[in-house]
């Protein structure tokens, strides 16, 4: 009998840490995404040093955040992601113009994978068949 | 390499675990849904094992989850019949009365040389002696043969018998069991007194057994040469 509450107990709290993590990671994307959306933004009104804060900003927010997150998520979607955004604060150091191709590309490229690590986490039926 | 390593350990001590969590049974005796799980938790627990960008988490979660819902289907199992019979099914009669059930059989696609085969397992050669045959859960044959057929017993020839007694090992290798020793309902005392009528040293004991008759027999551990 102790050993079925035992399981009943683990059973369901893996069923809760499940969903804890599922939101925390949908929510570290979100804030990741919304953030990169806000220095485009400033980058594309030329507003560059508060693009260049965001961007600092922004590094230390996913360094902080990506320790926890390789508990959950496969290394290499998060390195990747790392290296896109740490390229995004590059890229504004190297080039000041709101035509910069690589502060677009590495951006956007943050963007889908972040996008794509959130529908990744989200139990629909397309992600469980 | 050395995060495989830790990795492995973490996951062998889980997985010792998990086995006691749900009891011990050999292979041969799992049920259908026993078997599964032991398959699917050793294919998950050698992902992440092999592949260190895998979290350790993703495998973790699973593995718990899988004992879990194997203890408490269990336990479900045990209080209510209908869900056993979904789960593990039910015995199927093979032999009836010593006829063969043919349709039983068919559905379980069990050729006649299977059938035969397992009777074999079963120290029977002949479909004569059997009496009754039933195909169980776990997918093992239990034969019952005819009366004529059986070995006799002593309740058959009327012998009297006296209560059997098991032997139990009370020192290995010079160490006390002191669990054996209660199971035997013997102390340390009395393992005391028999070392010393023995004139032999503790350490000097490979193994020594003992029953609750208190009947004993030592065996000394070999001199080195």
């Amino acid at each position: 009998m102790k050993k079925v509450l035992w399981a009943g107990i683990l059973a369901v709290f893996s069923v809760i840490s499940c969903i804890f993590l599922m939101f925390y990671i949908i929510n570290i994307s979100d804030k990741t995404v919304d953030s990169i959306k806000s220095i485009q933004q400033d980058f594309s009104t030329s507003n560059f040093k508060s693009a260049h804060k965001k961007a600092e900003k922004l590094n230390d927010y996913w360094e902080e955040n990506q320790h926890i997150l390789s508990i959950m998520v496969h290394h290499e979607m998060l390195e990747e992601i790392e290296q896109c955004i740490a390229l995004i604060k590059t890229s504004i150091d190297i080039s000041q113009e709101p035509k910069n191709d690589n502060f677009w590309i590495e951006s956007n490229k943050a963007t889908i994978y972040l996008e794509n690590l959130r529908e990744v986490e989200i139990p629909t039926l397309g992600n469980i068949l | 390499m050395t995060i495989a390593l830790i990795r492995t350990i973490i996951l062998y001590l889980l997985i010792i675990f998990g086995i006691k969590m749900m009891g011990k049974r050999q292979i041969s005796d799992l049920q259908t849904s026993e078997l599964v799980i032991t398959i699917l938790i050793s294919n998950i627990a050698a992902v992440p094992m092999q592949d260190s960008a895998q979290p350790l988490l993703s495998s973790v979660i699973p593995i718990i989850s899988l004992i879990c819902y194997e203890i408490l289907v269990s336990f479900f199992m045990l209080k209510n019949a209908k869900i056993r019979e979904i789960i593990c099914g039910k015995p199927i009669v093979l032999i009836k009365e010593g006829k063969v059930q043919q349709s039983a059989l068919k559905n379980l696609r069990i050729s006649g040389e299977d059938l035969f085969e397992q009777l074999r397992q079963a120290d029977v050669f002949s479909l004569d002696d059997v009496w009754f045959a039933i195909m169980e859960t776990n997918g093992q044959l239990s034969v019952l043969k005819k009366p004529e057929k059986q070995p006799p017993d002593a309740t058959m020839l009327k012998i009297e018998t006296n209560p059997a007694t098991i032997d139990t090992v009370i020192v290995s290798d010079g160490v006390i069991s002191e669990h054996s020793l209660k199971v035997c309902n013997l102390d340390k005392i009395w393992l005391n007194s028999i070392i010393k009528d023995q004139n032999i040293k503790l350490e000097d004991i490979f193994i020594m057994t003992a029953n609750k008759d208190k009947k004993f027999s030592i065996i000394r551990k070999e001199q080195n040469k």
